[in-house]
This record gives C-alpha cells, sequence and structure tokens, in this order.
C-alpha cells in the first residue's frame, strides 16, 4: 500500500529526552499537520524522517520498502527546511534543472525571474520559490517545515494553492496554525516526544498547545 | 549528480587554489623552496578547512539544498576527505 510510515523515532540530546516513539503514517493526496510548541522536537522529527539526522532508534518505511538507510531516503522525500537554503548564486532556470521541476518554467510567477538568482529576490520570493521547488520535486512525499515563514498573505494563500493541488503525500508543520488547519486532511500534536491526532480546534487548547480563552 | 558536485565544490576549489598560491609564493619568496609536493599537499588540506568555512560556519542550512538533490552533509564530507587522502597517498607516492 503506498504511504510513507514512520513509527517507533526515538531520539535524545545529551540526557533529554525529545522523541519517545513518535508515529506518523502520510498517504498521498494526504495533508498532515503537526503542531506543537517550541523546542517540542517537530523539526527533529522531520529532519529524522528525511534522513539528514540520525535517531536513537527508528522506522521509516516508503510504500512498503524500509529505509533503514537513512542516506536513501532524500530519493523518495524532500524536504523543506525552515530556514532559507538555497544558495544565493544559482540562477532559477537552474535550480528547476536540479530540481527537475521543468514544469515550473511555464508558472506565472516563476517565469518572469528564469534568469535571475536567487540572491536577487526577496526573503518572501525567495521563500515562495523554495517551497515550489520542494513541491515540484520528483519526490513522493513532501515534508514542509515551517513553508509560512515570511511570506506575505498573498503568498500565504499562493503556497495554500499549491499544497492542495499536489497529489503527493504532506507533512507540514508551522506555527501560522490556522493556515496549517485550513489545509489539512489530518492534525497531529507533537507533546512529551509522543504524538496523538486531534479532531479539532478545541482539542488543542485543553493539551495546551492555544491558549485558554 | 555531477552538476551538484560541482555547484558545491567550486567555491572551496577555487579559495582553496587562490590561498596555495599566495602560500606557495610566501614559502618560495621567504625560504626559497619553490616546491611542487608543498603546494599540492597545502591545496589538498585546504580543501576540508575551505569546507568548515564555507559551509559549517557560513552557509550551514546550504547542506539541506544539497540534500534535497541526494547528498547528505555527511556524505559529502565522507567524499571531501576521502578525495583528501587518496589524493596526498597518490601525491606521496609519486613524488
Amino acid at each position: 500500500m503506498k504511504k510513507l510510515h514512520v513509527d517507533s523515532v526515538f531520539k535524545t540530546y545529551g540526557t533529554h529526552r525529545v522523541l519517545a516513539g513518535a508515529y506518523l503514517v502520510c498517504k498521498p493526496g494526504e495533508i498532515v499537520g503537526i503542531l506543537g510548541r517550541n523546542g517540542s522536537g517537530k523539526s527533529t522529527l522531520l529532519k529524522i524522517i528525511f534522513g539528514s539526522i540520525p535517531s536513537d532508534s527508528s522506522y521509516v518505511s516508503v510504500n512498503g520498502v524500509v529505509y533503514s538507510n537513512r542516506f536513501q531516503r532524500p530519493k523518495k522525500i524532500a524536504y523543506l527546511f525552515q530556514d532559507t537554503f538555497v544558495p544565493n548564486n544559482i540562477k532559477v532556470k537552474t535550480l528547476l534543472k536540479l530540481f527537475r521541476a521543468e514544469e515550473l518554467s511555464h508558472h506565472v510567477m516563476v517565469s518572469k525571474i528564469l534568469d535571475q538568482t536567487i540572491g536577487e529576490l526577496s526573503g518572501g520570493e525567495c521563500r515562495y520559490l523554495e517551497v515550489l521547488f520542494i513541491l515540484y520535486s520528483k519526490a513522493e512525499y513532501i515534508i514542509l517545515d515551517e513553508p509560512f515563514n515570511g511570506l506575505s498573505p498573498i503568498l500565504k494563500e499562493e503556497i495554500k494553492i499549491e499544497i492542495r493541488k499536489s497529489p503527493k503525500g504532506i507533512i507540514i508543520t508551522d506555527h501560522d496554525y490556522r493556515n496549517v488547519l485550513d489545509l489539512t486532511t489530518k492534525n497531529l500534536l507533537l507533546t512529551n516526544g509522543s504524538i496523538q491526532e486531534i479532531r479539532d480546534i478545541e482539542e488543542l487548547r485543553t493539551k495546551g498547545y492555544l491558549p485558554s480563552v | 549528480m555531477l552538476q551538484t558536485l560541482w555547484l558545491f565544490y567550486r567555491k572551496i576549489i577555487f579559495s582553496s587554489v587562490i590561498l596555495t598560491f599566495l602560500l606557495t609564493l610566501l614559502n618560495g619568496g621567504f625560504f626559497n623552496n619553490w616546491s611542487l609536493s608543498f603546494a599540492i599537499i597545502t591545496f589538498l588540506v585546504l580543501l576540508p578547512f575551505m569546507q568548515l568555512y564555507f559551509y559549517e560556519l557560513s552557509n550551514k542550512n546550504e547542506y539541506y539544498f544539497y540534500a534535497n538533490l541526494g547528498l547528505l552533509k555527511t556524505t559529502l564530507w565522507y567524499l571531501t576527505l576521502a578525495a583528501v587522502v587518496i589524493s596526498i597517498f597518490i601525491t606521496i607516492i609519486i613524488l
């Protein structure tokens, strides 16, 4: 069955246990939101799934194939880092080829800046492009760590349209929880190193993620 | 993959070449020692330090760019260190 299956993720920094058996499943077409307080381990979990940092132990399978070797995961999973990460001296058209996202050359905004380098764009434009590169890459599953970071309301809406259009399995986290909740098909809350499913916004209050009114 | 590797290594290589040129000139000028092996070994030793400077200290986030193109940070370090050790070994044998 087609799905990204993550289970039993444990991670400790020194004596501090950040993740204690985190579990999630994401299927193609699903948008899974992960919410959690600062320092709850959201980014650590996402980096472990992507393979960029090792875990103490974890189980990650993509479409039934277990990827115990974390170095193989970036072929199947793309990861949007929470800050700007694309080198600023590369032209947009070169980046489209590198991410194998040539179809974006016909995109209304992208087509106007093909010959510009990332360094010539504003912070918001750069972030918007990074999200597009990751979404349109050939990876089957997409991890978006704070995609709305530094974006104007109009660009946030554009990003939401692009995310909804994608047929891929998407895992998203952002402190802009309203936009996250607006997009997601399933919501998870990461607390004390483990994950629990959230059904409505009221549950986010009772579980201590949102202040009670 | 080759284009990705070139993007990653080009600034490391260019800066190492320039620094090697300057250090070789200094070594030749002060100690009258114009040695090819000095230049090659200097260049190879500089490579990992340039990676340390350009990526670990200055542009750490860029590792996520290369990771999305299939080259994780650990892989890039292994590649650099393996290339340096093998090249130094070959240089010592030849020279």
